[in-house]
């Protein structure tokens, strides 16, 4: 297991005590009283600012001395910088002139002193970012910062997936907290919810949730996973490189899944079709040297089509919990009781039968009745017995099965 | 193509809802067929571009019925409702209630007869694909915009929801020839004229507080919807619904219809009523 290698050349040597800012007690005062956070704070909002121009700016001069520059319109004098702003710099600085001329520092800073804020070179950065090869300058964080140290392990999946995806993903997220691993995952609905949900399931003493969102911390997004976002907050952190008031832009997305990337030890991809953002956090992870595991999925569902491909690629298989707590490297909490003592009552004659013409895919009523010979009442009977104890899910006509007897 | 099947196996019009339906198509101007009556259910299919004018009635002119109207005591076919203005579709919601439609002008306020079967057809999304996890491409807008159109009180009032995915290759081969219209036409008349001898049009009309007097329940039915209203697979609205469903199912298939209702039917009617929330809700 090559998880916790430390790598990446350029910014590897980083070592926050020889920094000129930022002391390991926090945020050290600075020019107005103001820590040096603040003016990366500040330079974060700026339009068009992502992590790689945020990045360029960090490495050519320290925050008070860059807001000046960038006020002044000059940043695209700056060589590191000017790489960095595209075909036409200075009207990009000229852009970011116009805007800083609008922003209070100050007023800036204090909007943001309910949340931590940490800055690249701060030794309360997380560590494993800190030493990416594409670190975050500025890290807002709801909830507490510390819980990304340790063993962590990104679950990650479409936002489309099955109901069997979404079962397996909570199963997951719940087993690897239960087991001490940091579930991290990037707070979208499917996958996503599901390992979360899962992992804020083990209860209060198992290992915190991490999530990474692309909005400010104040945007919630998708807006129906508030309750889901305060809770991981709460037991957690949920972290963004953008400042309050960010809309989740689109070339978010990819920034965040690398820093779930950094973040994770071990990447497991529960369903993913062949393109999608999870299948941009492996690329991610298999640049750092992470290890890579995909769940096997039918071969006939759209939603396993990616995560199918990367076994075929080599990929580790995750064919149940107890391989991804090994590969991240956590003995499993024996507490569970697992199918050992299912409390779920034994299907009967006709529930047999139609658990088994079910297969593991979901599947329409009429192919049911074809499969079984079932009149429709018998298996419309049937499927509610299943349903009610709970060996099946339903949804729009079609039954799926969720566990073996 | 399965809904226009679908005036086929209704009984013709009696002589009330007959007069109903000439009426509402001379005022319109709708040719009347020979004979001068309309005894054939009649069915509408307006476009999803129709104005809620052209379905509810209106007109600068002179008042004239609208499509609801023009569908009395037939069906109203609204093919891909995802597609039809949000206004449009809550229109519905009043003459669905009500059996007519109110419609008011500065000149003249008139209620126009609005009985009819109302059957739908949408996509789950603008591609089509939703239904199947992983295989949709819309943008999340675009979902959102369907979701919004297609969940809640408006698919609350379909009886029957249906979900149909595309046939697998088996099916298509094995599949026996079906039983031809005419039967089917039969058995519906049958149980028309059982809903009649309740003192109702159709099982629809059964007004909640007669259920139990009309149509009660037996032991096992009545543990199942239990359970399903416990597990919150089935709201207090819907339960009146599938009751009256599983009653409508129960005359077709020939069951005592004085008897309690069993299990089998009340169990295909809540089966007939997929709520498809991976997609139309959302997964979280």
């Amino acid at each position: 297991m090559s998880g916790e290698t430390t790598f990446g050349a350029d910014t590897g040597s980083v070592d926050p005590a020889a920094l000129p800012f930022g002391t390991p007690a926090g945020p050290a005062p600075a020019a107005g009283g103001l820590p040096a956070a603040a003016w990366w704070v500040a330079l974060a909002g700026l339009p068009g600012m992502g992590p790689t121009r945020l990045r360029s700016l960090w490495e050519t001069a320290w925050g008070p001395e860059m807001w000046d520059t960038v006020c002044a319109g000059r940043a695209h004098h700056l060589p590191g910088v000017a790489a960095t702003l595209g075909k036409q710099p200075a009207e990009v600085a000229a852009q970011w002139a116009r805007a800083a001329a609008k922003i209070d520092v100050d007023e800036r800073w204090h909007a943001h002193a309910a949340y931590d804020v940490t800055v690249l070179g701060e030794a309360r950065h997380p560590s494993r970012l800190a030493v990416d090869v594409e670190p975050p300058v500025v890290l807002f964080a709801a909830g507490d910062i510390e819980a990304t140290e340790g063993p962590t392990v990104a679950i990650v999946g479409t936002r489309r997936c099955s109901p069997t995806g979404r079962e397996f993903a909570r199963e997951l997220g719940f087993a690897c907290a239960q087991a001490g691993a940091r579930v991290v995952s990037g707070l979208a609905v499917g996958i996503d919810a599901a390992a979360h949900e899962g992992a804020l399931a083990a209860g209060p003493r198992a290992a915190p949730p991490v999530a990474v969102v692309g909005s400010g911390l104040d945007v919630i997004y998708p807006a129906r996973s508030r309750r889901l976002w305060e809770r991981v907050a709460e037991a957690g952190v949920v972290m963004s490189e953008y400042p309050l008031g960010a809309e989740p832009a689109r070339w978010h997305f990819p920034a965040r899944n690398r820093l779930v990337a950094a973040l994770a030890t071990v990447v497991v991809v529960v369903e993913s079709p062949r393109r999608g953002g999870s299948m941009y956090t492996v690329d991610e992870a298999l640049r750092r040297d992470r290890h890579v595991l995909a769940v096997p999925g039918s071969v006939r569902s759209a939603a396993s089509a990616g995560s199918n491909w990367l076994l075929s690629q080599g990929a580790h298989p995750a064919c149940n919990v107890d391989e991804v707590l090994t590969a991240v490297g956590v003995a499993p909490a024996r507490e569970d009781t697992g199918s050992v003592l299912d409390p779920r009552p034994k299907p009967n004659g006709d529930g047999r039968r139609v658990l088994r013409a079910l297969g593991w895919e979901p599947t329409g009523l009429d192919t049911l009745a074809r499969r079984t010979g079932l009149g429709l009442g018998a298996l419309a009977v049937a499927l509610d017995q299943l349903e009610t104890d709970g060996w099946i899910t339903r949804d729009g006509g079609r039954a799926e099965r969720r566990a073996n007897p | 193509m399965l809904a226009r099947r679908l005036p086929g196996l209704l009984p013709p019009l009696d002589q009330d809802a007959a007069l109903v339906a000439t009426r509402v198509f001379s005022a319109a101007g709708v040719p009347v067929p020979g004979g001068g009556l309309v005894t054939r259910p009649p069915f509408r299919a307006p476009h999803h571009s129709s104005t809620m004018v052209a379905l509810i009635g209106g007109g600068t002119a002179a008042l004239r019925p609208g499509e609801l109207s023009l569908a009395s005591g037939g069906c109203l076919f609204l093919d891909e409702l995802g597609e039809f203005p949000p206004s449009v579709i809550d229109s519905l919601r009043q003459p669905l209630e009500e059996g007519m439609v109110r419609v008011a002008r500065a000149r003249a306020s008139v209620t126009l007869p609005a009985r009819f079967l109302l059957v739908a057809a949408t996509n789950p999304c603008p591609c089509g694909e939703a239904t199947e996890p992983g295989a949709c491409r819309c943008s999340d807008a675009a979902r959102a915009r369907y979701r919004r159109r297609l969940s809640g009180p408006v698919l609350d009032r379909f009886d029957l929801r249906v979900e149909v995915h595309r046939p697998d290759a088996g099916a298509l081969l094995e599949c026996a020839p079906g039983e031809p219209s005419a039967v089917v036409a039969e058995r519906v008349q049958r149980a028309r004229a059982l809903a009649q001898a309740r003192g109702v049009a159709t099982n629809a009309d059964i007004p909640a507080e007669r259920l139990d007097e009309v149509t009660p329940l037996d032991g096992g039915a009545r543990r199942m919807l239990e359970t399903a209203l416990r597990q919150g697979r089935l709201t207090a609205r819907g339960l009146a619904r599938v009751r009256r469903v599983a009653r409508t199912i129960a005359d077709l298939d020939g069951f005592d219809p004085e008897g309690a209702l069993g299990a089998e039917p009340v169990a295909v009617a809540m089966a007939l009523r997929s709520d498809a929330s991976s997609y139309l809700e959302s997964a979280a």
